[in-house]
């Protein structure tokens, strides 16, 4: 009997440090998110009734998780897992750090999924990371007077219109010109969304597994053409 | 003392500041090694201070949007909690959700100034615990994933490649129909944007300028702001 050997990895220093760093700060992470709500306890002298508090918990987490899967799976041979470890710890992800790290390597010309495309992408998400932090801090410390202008029925369309213009921008960097990948899980969004009223938990893994099912497809098609046809 | 001065006692806003600090620190730490590992790998200075630049640009408009939640989290929970989570992990519409399902299942009607000390608890441990399944992906799954995929890669690369490219296009593809819905100032809005990239693309081709190329992005999101705000206030769709 022949074993097949796992392939031994050689990792690069940078992909070590994103490793274990992303692994080491993410315990601590989650040490200190586990451990706020504690604090806040012990602090109030209050804990919440578990038992009731335990199913939102369970269906939350259960919502986050599937989503969680399917980015993790999307971006990471995309943007790398360094620019994931980010990601998960910032939030936002879909909707602000990716838009980030595929314009900055769509701005340079990077193609997704190599070595250059992940330190890009880490470089870029970790900027946005700290803007975030910063433009959330100053936004908490000047909550009074920023409220009524946030709040102003005359700009209020422009703030509830922010994801279709930037993902109207990306359509127009990424869609079109991959236009072959995007027909079929676009008009299965279509169905999705607009036909069966699906909300995220369903529709999005399920537009992301049509894509790559075409493309495995198209994929099979094209070695069999090559094999079919090696001088041309 | 009342239960909202509470919320926002001195105490909680030191241990958030803690916290946020450490994560401040963390993704500077990645940034730099980014940055560092561009530079081995050939990325010229200049191009990477562009993409700094660019990032800066990019996240403060979708930044809003996370900030109008807080505007609507404050006057409920006080400052700190609110700025913990939307800061922290934090997708804007599930703080809210989770916030919610917290104040109510401790006998509170939802999102309404004057809850009590025990369901801003409540609503603590809820945000807090549910939202932590991120970090449990990145100490469990993040590494095994990308392992297998660096083997696939040595396999074939092309169909990790296309791969790539097709799961994007599944994600982008999901995402831009669900803002559509939205309703008809969000289509046009769409559509707007659409076309003036591809406008902005010709004229980059033209004129090679890379200031453009860097900043289409934010552009494009600046022209999207003021064509809803044309949409509604002097079409008078969707108003």
């Amino acid at each position: 009997m022949v074993h097949k050997r796992k392939e031994t990895l050689e990792l690069t220093a940078f992909e070590k440090f994103v490793f274990r760093f992303g692994t080491w700060s993410s315990l601590l992470t989650l040490v200190l998110f586990w451990g706020f709500p504690l604090i806040v306890s012990l602090y109030f002298g209050i804990f919440p009734n578990f038992s009731k508090i335990l199913p939102a918990i369970l269906t939350f987490a259960l919502v986050i998780l599937i989503l969680n899967v399917t980015e993790i799976l999307t971006f990471s041979p995309t943007l790398g897992p360094g620019a994931l470890y980010m990601c998960f710890v910032t939030g936002n992800t879909s909707n602000l750090k990716c838009p980030c790290a595929l314009s900055a390597l769509k701005a340079n010309d990077i193609p997704t999924g190599t070595k250059e495309a992940h330190a890009i992408s880490v470089l870029s998400i970790g900027v946005s990371s700290i803007v975030t932090v910063i433009i959330l801090a100053v936004g908490a410390i000047l909550i009074v007077p920023l409220t009524p202008i946030l709040s102003n029925p005359v700009l209020k369309p422009a703030f509830d219109n922010v994801m279709p213009a930037m993902f109207g921008g990306l359509c127009a960097l990424f869609l079109l010109p991959s236009w072959k990948y995007s027909v079929v899980p676009l008009i299965v969004a279509f169905i999705c969304v607009f036909g069966l009223g699906l909300n995220a938990m369903i529709a999005l893994p399920a537009c992301v597994a049509v894509s790559v099912l075409v493309g495995r497809i198209g994929y099979k098609r094209t070695l069999q053409k090559e094999k079919a046809e090696p001088n041309t | 003392m009342d239960a909202y001065s509470q919320m926002n006692s001195v105490f909680l806003f030191l241990v958030v500041g803690g916290i946020m600090a450490y994560v401040l620190f963390q993704a500077f730490m990645f940034m730099r090694k980014g940055w560092n590992e561009a530079l081995r790998l050939g990325i010229e200075k200049g191009a990477l201070k562009r993409i700094v630049r660019s990032a800066i640009s990019i996240t403060i408009i979708p930044s809003i949007q996370v900030l109008l939640v807080l505007i609507v989290l404050v006057p409920i929970l006080g400052i700190p909690l609110p700025w913990l989570r939307l800061s922290v992990i934090g997708a804007a519409t599930f703080e809210m959700m989770g916030a919610q399902t917290g104040i109510v299942a401790a006998g509170g009607s939802g999102l309404v100034s004057g809850i009590t000390l025990e369901q801003f608890v409540s609503a603590a441990w809820v945000m807090s615990i549910a939202g932590s399944v991120p970090l449990l992906m990145n100490l469990f799954v993040i590494k095994p994933v990308a392992m297998s995929l660096e083997r696939s890669k040595h396999a074939d690369k092309r169909w990790v490649g296309i791969l790539s490219s097709c799961a994007m296009c599944g994600l982008l593809s999901f995402y831009l129909v669900d803002n559509m819905h939205l309703g008809i100032v969000a289509i046009l809005v769409v559509v707007a944007c659409l076309l003036f990239s591809i406008l902005l693309a010709v004229v980059y081709k033209k004129t090679q300028k890379k200031w453009l190329q860097d900043l289409m992005l934010p552009i494009v999101m600046i022209f999207g702001l003021a064509a809803a705000l044309f949409i509604t206030n002097v079409l008078h769709i969707g108003a």
